[in-house]
């Protein structure tokens, strides 16, 4: 082989080793989870909190796109945090942990929308403030109203595809859906949205 | 390529689009300007992160510090083993209870009972002193029934005494078989209210299958909707949706209003059922809603259903602008204009503030069609806003004119004469009222 052609080989190769490369880091990820899990089960306390900051961030991102405030989210973290903390124990490994904290993250945001929800109604017996814009609204409340109106699903399906680039069968790992249901959740929140926000473009 | 559906537009966005998407899109400006619209969309709500730059160092240690040391026992956990645990525990009392005893001098009744019904029947741990009719009471669903006889019996200022033990009931002998006790009870007879706050704290699916059939009943239909809205759980809201779709009352309605998207959901999913008659329904109720899905559901039903009206009536019901406007642009589409016409008729004035923004608005052709509909509408802020186009440099006047020369009724025919008396609108208002005045022979 010429120097030219190992060159190219070598260059050709490149992305196939990226991707062994990233393969044999979650491989690597899901081993030292796995055994976070197992001394968490021991009694380590500890291992919870290592298990928490390894995700973190992304589920801190993932609340504040739900929840689009600050406060918000780190309510919808605590809580979520929490959960995770008593269902530890019974984590049977069936997804990843990442998954696994996703989902609660945004069963805990459903959970607390619709006790929201009902406590208005039950306290005022108002109607819930319509998304759609007065006129003269500003543009980007129009979205956040927008936004608002989304069910959990939907919005958590979105955040997923819009901020993080991720495709469908991804966002299905990430949150233990099905593929076709991320398809369909995907297509009711841009169809939502579409139905505010296209007449003003 | 036929215009794609929103479900290919969503599919294209992922790269997942159907063969001759990319042709169909180069061919076709509707189509395209859809993919725009989403295009848009995806850039304002990237625009809008709200998790950008929102990377904060301390919030890991702020979190994990506010957690306990220990993971909380979960509730349901506790009372899953608390009582076998318990009961387990009392029988080696028992039975020293029952060894200790002396023999009893009545003979124990007759061993075989083929003719027993088939309701589990504790085994007795001792012969007992004689004939006991009530002996299949220790049977675990027969003091689940006796608790709901005593909530039934209750005074309804003291039942919240006896919810704990109703509940605790249910979890023992399960829903269902005391849902289907207390529908033979409520078939003999029982008390309406009581029924309907038993199965409420009964909860479940039986429980609120049940209280969807109740609410579909004339008579308990208003206490029946009202308990499964305070359920709000997702078994509850189908069966709001089912009662209000076979029977759209103001009460289950307003039920589904508050559910919010619960109802939106279950309605979404009937959206894309195969029964045209569920569709329909779905839409219908998701239009009552203020749902704006509404819009391109529609738009959808009216193109592909042999009857387009029920789908045009949908959006008039949404009332939103953009719905308008969506159904004159429909009407146009389908060549069904004096039917859209006749739809927003039907919600009249409701309409009004409507149609006079979509005739300032950008969208000419909708424009022009909100002045025909709007000079049908028989009201006087129609006719306002009528006149007021008259002296308009909207270039719509002539658009007025025409169709005022469509409408009976003194006010029309004095707005006409007041066009004449404009030298550009002189002769277009002349040939309008003699077609009336020929029209009128």
């Amino acid at each position: 082989m010429t120097p030219d052609a190992r060159a190219t080989s070598h260059l050709s190769d490149a992305p196939n080793r990226m991707e062994t490369g990233k393969a044999q880091a979650t491989a690597r990820d899901a081993e030292t989870e796995r055994r976070l899990v197992e001394e968490f089960r021991r009694g380590d306390r500890a291992a919870f909190d290592e298990l928490a900051r390894r995700h973190l961030p992304a589920l801190h991102r993932f609340a504040l796109r739900l929840t689009g405030r600050a406060a918000d989210a780190e309510d919808l973290l605590q809580d979520a945090l929490l959960r995770a903390l008593g269902g530890l124990a019974r984590f049977r490994g069936e997804a990843s942990v990442g998954t696994w904290l996703h989902r609660i993250v945004c069963n805990v945001h459903g959970s607390r929308r619709r006790a929201d929800e009902r406590r208005r109604a039950a306290e005022a017996r108002a109607p819930v403030p319509e998304a759609a814009a007065e006129p003269g609204a500003r543009d980007d409340e129009v979205v956040r109203r927008a936004l608002d109106r989304l069910p959990p699903t939907q919005r958590a399906v979105l955040a997923l595809r819009v901020y993080e680039g991720l495709q469908p069968a991804e966002i299905a790992g990430r949150l233990g859906l099905k593929p076709g249901a991320v398809r369909m959740n995907l297509l009711y929140a841009r169809r939502t949205l579409a139905g505010f926000l296209a007449p003003r473009e | 390529m036929s215009c794609p559906r929103w479900e290919e537009l969503s599919a294209h966005r992922d790269g997942d689009a159907p063969p001759g998407f990319a042709q169909h899109l180069d061919a076709c400006p509707v189509c395209r300007t859809s993919v725009e619209t989403l295009d848009r969309m995806e850039e304002r709500l990237l625009g809008l992160d709200p998790a950008a730059g929102a990377e904060d160092p301390t919030l890991a240690d702020r979190l994990l510090s506010r957690l306990p040391p220990r993971p909380p026992e979960p509730r349901g956990r506790v009372l899953r083993f608390a009582l076998p645990l318990a009961a387990a525990a009392l029988i080696p009392f028992a039975l020293i209870q029952v060894l200790n005893r002396p023999p009893s001098p009545v003979p124990p009744p007759p061993a075989a009972r083929p003719a027993d019904p088939p309701i589990a029947v504790a085994p007795a741990p001792a012969p007992s002193k004689g004939p006991t009719p009530d002996r299949r009471r220790s049977a675990p669903r027969d003091r689940a029934t006796e608790a709901l006889e005593r909530f039934l019996a209750a005074p309804p200022g003291g039942r919240h005494q006896h919810v704990a033990a109703l509940r605790a009931a249910a979890r023992v002998a399960g829903p269902g078989p005391l849902v289907a006790r207390l529908r033979r009870i409520a078939r003999r007879g029982a008390d309406a209210g009581a029924v309907i706050e038993t199965a409420y704290v009964l909860d479940g699916p039986e429980a609120t299958t049940y209280l969807g059939e109740l609410a579909r009943d004339p008579r308990t239909g208003p206490e029946a909707v009202n308990a499964l809205s305070r359920l709000g759980t997702r078994s509850a809201v189908t069966a709001l949706v089912r009662c209000a779709a076979a029977e759209p009352s103001e009460g289950a309605v307003r039920a589904l209003r508050e559910a919010r998207d619960l109802a939106r959901e279950v309605l979404l999913a009937d959206l894309d059922a195969r029964d045209d008659a569920t569709r329909l329904r779905a839409l219908a109720l998701l239009a009552r809603l203020g749902a704006p899905e509404v819009i391109p559901a529609a738009d959808r039903e009216a193109r592909r259903a042999r009857d387009p009206v029920p789908a045009l009536r949908a959006l008039a019901r949404l009332g939103t602008t953009d719905a308008f406007e969506a159904l004159l642009s429909l009407g146009g589409a389908l060549g069904k204009e004096a039917t859209v016409a006749q739809v927003i008729r039907g919600v009249s004035e409701a309409a009004i503030p409507a149609l006079q923004e979509l005739i300032h608005g950008r969208n000419r052709e909708v424009a022009f069609r909100a002045v025909e509909v709007l000079a049908g509408i028989d009201h006087p802020s129609a006719i306002v806003t009528l006149e007021g186009l008259l002296d308009d440099r909207s270039g719509l006047a002539p658009a007025v004119v025409r169709a005022l020369a469509r409408v009976q009724g003194p006010e029309a025919t004095e707005l006409l004469h007041e066009a004449r008396a404009r030298p550009s609108l002189r002769w277009e208002a002349e040939l309008a009222l003699r077609e009336r005045a020929g029209r009128n022979l």
